[in-house]
């Protein structure tokens, strides 16, 4: 098979930076692959796929060793131009790349550049949106699609130029479960139709054991395990040492089982090895789990929404009657798909949106007549993306920003951050410049500049969102301990391991209304419903559920490694 | 079927939105025009009316009138203070100041004509946003035979400015959050917890800034070289005969202001009751 993308011992530097992003990579790409590229965060994953497109060092400033090659083409010595008429790349935030304003031309843009003729454009737009699922959408602003919708668009937009070669950096982050697996079962149809040779990285590794052929794993700036499909996930625990969440399924086949090669990846090979090589207990699941919810049944209602409804200025109906109460010490996890109302209403429980109909009440004051500043003492909110929310110059500051409007001494206001951040593992950071911070420390530290105004009720906008495992655990630890000191926690999230693995209860957003709202257990024991929602449950519960009725509800590795019984 | 305009979502089949850029552009610079041609409040008044008329014709929702409201307000402000402290328009004078000049009933007449000349600016300029596409305005300059290069350069621009706008609200909603009060205390202190909202700001668009370019550049542009374009935008005998008819009125305009004097101030019919 040909040679697509060759990589010769690259190592790159930026030109800020002391440290190397890349070091000494080796990496072949035969044309056809679906190559899967995993690692934590801050691995030099993008800085590669950078590399790959000749952005680097086309367009940015640094210093490189080795060679890139192409389809032949060198990439330091080809134009840009040359390089991405055969290599697209679709980014995280399809948002950044959109430069039209309709669907149609965002489609179109590339091809205008290159010149191609108007028919030609017109066959090949309609093609690429056909492809894609997006051909009812051709004249609408993008915008105002769902994540899921506009990342389908950006990848349109590279495919209609037919590239040889697709690049996707992280591209479902934002995205709801059903919006995920659509992006991905598009890009591999790709491969299929055309022969395109994919390029992804992803934290999500269910979906890449699904489709890629080939796996690499970055840390460090160096390629540290390299593997076809079938073996690629077998050395669990290095994956897990190095921030990458395997597939649930292969975590537990490692866990469970005798077999220590070519580990099962995806759900339906789990199943089947599972079926013919173990038992169930006669154990009742999950019978140790008490659901706090039941716990909290009597304790105070900090929120209370009823019938809750708020139409935007430009006419969308976000919230079509909610009715809603959390009550003090709950661990609630606020899911649904894209633009299914989530943040719309818990904007409302802060007091930064009002009802156009309907109450909500925060602490028993009505958010509709509260000033913001009394509800902001008593519920926080940590947004999605810590750049929106840190806007001082050190750790310390940032962090006290927030108590110095409440008025707080600074003889008392110093104690208060020092706590929180050593809490957070963050002290010896207070001096820091906040701008220099990583994403997981930055994450980190905006959940600290909320705690620190000691709110009862903390919510938290994709806390993990672009996080490695590591990353992840730390802020959802955090969480756990808020939580167990008796404050109400609530998440909004599209990752469902969370879910299942930190929170009591689930309720589930779907075009404006609450569909369930129950124990996280029986919310993700309502497929169907999910489905409706454009979510699914965890892998490992479907492992549960496609082995035995019994295991239905299952919720994590853990409970489904003591119910199962070798044979 | 509705398409997003410059400033919001109209019918597709609106008369005005299937126009071809060009005369689209003619008619905001004529109303502008006209709107600084005339003197006089009642034929500013039938203008206004005119252009309102096309609102409803073109289906552009009134709400986007009810936002140039504050604008308005605070313009106003400016013309009534400048005109009734510094000018000496005759008439029947009903106060004096001690550096000489004075307020007379025609001075507060035409303090309300420059309101109204703003007003028709406003309403004008707002009109042809609602019915204009980024696209319009591409295929308006590369029309004029103007580089492409500068219609991406203003789409790009229009676009950063939405997406900076819903930064800064992200970013001063998670100030507001922590306690600030934008509203309170003196100019200084107002404006110092609004330099801090510059921090983020900042670091957000230079990322966006590096994120764009990469978008753009992989996506191909060039600044200079041949292209093509999906739509094709076909200059019709209708569009001619709009920008045709839009020249002529403001010939007209021009015509009746400085041969005839009946838009000059303060114009007809309230010049006939002056006997001016």
């Amino acid at each position: 098979m040909a040679t697509a993308i060759s990589v010769e011992h690259l190592s790159w530097r930026y030109e800020i930076s002391k440290d190397w992003a890349l070091q000494d990579v080796n990496l072949t790409v035969d044309e056809g692959d679906f190559l899967g590229i995993v690692g934590p965060s801050g691995a030099g994953k993008t800085t590669l796929c950078l590399c790959l497109t000749g952005l680097i060092p086309h367009m940015t400033r640094g210093e490189r060793r080795g060679k890139v090659t192409v389809h032949n083409m060198d990439t330091s010595t080809t134009t840009l131009r040359e390089i991405v008429h055969r290599v697209g790349i679709v980014f995280q935030d399809p948002e950044t790349q959109f430069v039209t304003m309709s669907v149609e031309d965002e489609v179109a843009f590339p091809m205008e550049n290159y010149a191609v003729p108007r028919e030609t454009i017109r066959t090949r737009v309609k093609e690429a949106l056909q492809l894609t699922r997006m051909q009812e959408f051709a004249t609408r602003y993008p915008y105002e699609l769902s994540g899921g919708q506009k990342q389908r668009v950006a990848i349109a937009s590279f495919l209609a130029l037919r590239p040889d070669i697709l690049i996707l950096d992280e591209p479902t982050s934002d995205l709801d479960p059903i919006g995920k697996s659509e992006v991905f079962s598009i890009i591999a149809g790709l491969r299929e139709r055309y022969r395109t040779t994919l390029i992804v990285v992803e934290h999500n590794t269910e979906e890449l054991a699904k489709y890629a052929n080939r796996l690499v794993l970055i840390d460090q700036g160096r390629v540290v395990k390299e593997g076809s499909r079938e073996d690629f996930f077998d050395d669990v625990p290095l994956l897990q040492e190095r921030g990458v969440f395997p597939p649930q399924v292969t975590e537990i086949s490692y866990k469970c089982g005798s077999k220590k090669k070519n580990l099962p990846v995806t759900l339906e090979e789990a199943t089947t090895y599972f079926k013919r090589n173990f038992s169930i207990t006669e154990k009742v699941p999950h019978q140790n789990s008490i659901p706090k919810v039941g716990r909290v049944q009597e304790a105070e209602r900090v929120v209370e929404a009823k019938e809750l409804r708020f139409t935007y200025p430009d006419g969308t109906e976000a919230l079509k009657g909610i009715n809603l109460e959390i009550r003090k010490g709950e661990y609630v996890a606020i899911i649904g798909q894209n633009a299914s109302g989530k943040t719309t209403l818990v904007k409302h429980l802060v007091g930064l949106l009002k009802p156009t109909r309907g109450d909500v009440c925060v602490f028993g004051l009505n958010a509709k007549k509260a000033h913001i500043i009394d509800l902001a003492t008593k519920i926080g909110y940590v947004y999605q993306n810590p750049d929106h929310q840190l806007f001082c110059q050190t750790v310390y500051e940032e962090c006290a920003y927030g108590l110095r409007n409440l008025g707080v001494p600074e003889q008392e206001a110093q104690p208060r951050v020092r706590h929180v951040l050593k809490s957070l593992g963050m002290l010896e950071l207070e001096d820091a410049e906040t701008f220099i911070l990583g994403k997981g420390q930055r994450q980190r530290l905006a959940v600290a500049t909320i705690l620190v105004m000691a709110p009862e009720v903390i919510i938290v906008d994709e806390p993990t969102t672009g996080q490695d495992m590591k990353q992840s655990a730390s802020i959802m630890n955090l969480l756990d301990q808020i939580n167990r000191e008796g404050k109400t926690v609530i998440i909004i999230t599209h990752n469902m391991r969370l879910v299942a693995e930190h929170a009591d209860r689930a309720i589930v957003m779907s075009e404006g209304r609450i569909l369930l709202d129950d124990t996280v257990r029986n919310v993700f024991s309502e497929t169907d419903l999910l489905k409706k929602a454009f979510l699914s449950p965890p892998q490992i519960t479907l492992l549960a559920n496609n082995l035995s009725q019994h295991l239905r509800g299952v919720l994590t590795v853990k409970e489904l490694e003591l119910l199962l019984v070798p044979r | 079927m509705s398409q997003r305009s410059m400033f919001v979502h109209i019918s597709k089949d609106s008369p005005l939105n299937s126009l071809h850029p060009l005369p689209k552009l003619a008619l905001m610079l004529g109303i502008n025009t006209i709107a600084l041609i005339i003197e006089a409040p009642i034929p500013f008044l039938v203008l206004i009316g005119l252009v309102l008329l096309t609102f409803k014709i073109a289906r552009v929702p009134f709400v986007r009138i009810w936002r140039l409201v504050i604008i308005l307000v605070i313009v106003s402000q400016a013309v009534i203070i400048s005109y009734v402290l510094t000018s000496k328009i005759p008439g029947h004078v009903l106060y004096h100041f001690p550096w000489g000049t004075y307020v007379s009933d025609m001075t507060l007449l035409f303090s309300f004509t420059m309101i109204l000349r703003y007003l028709t600016m406003l309403l004008g300029s707002t009109l042809i946003l609602c019915t204009t596409s980024d696209r319009d305005i591409t295929y308006g300059i590369v029309t004029l035979r103007l580089p492409y290069a500068l219609a991406f350069i203003f789409t790009l621009a229009f676009r950063s400015t939405s997406i900076f706008l819903d930064d800064y609200t992200k970013v001063r909603d998670a100030m507001i959050l922590r306690g600030t009060d934008f509203s309170r205390g003196s100019i200084i202190s107002r404006a110092r917890r609004y330099t801090k909202l510059l921090i983020p700001l900042i670091f957000i668009a230079l990322r966006r800034v590096v994120e764009s370019t990469y978008a753009v550049e992989a996506k191909g542009f060039a600044v200079t070289g041949k292209r093509t374009y999906l739509h094709k935008y076909g200059i019709r005998a209708r569009d001619l005969l709009v920008s045709l008819v839009i020249i002529l009125i403001v010939a007209v305009a021009f015509a009746l202001r400085y041969w005839l004097g009946i838009l000059t101030f303060p114009g007809w019919p309230l010049n006939i009751a002056v006997g001016r």
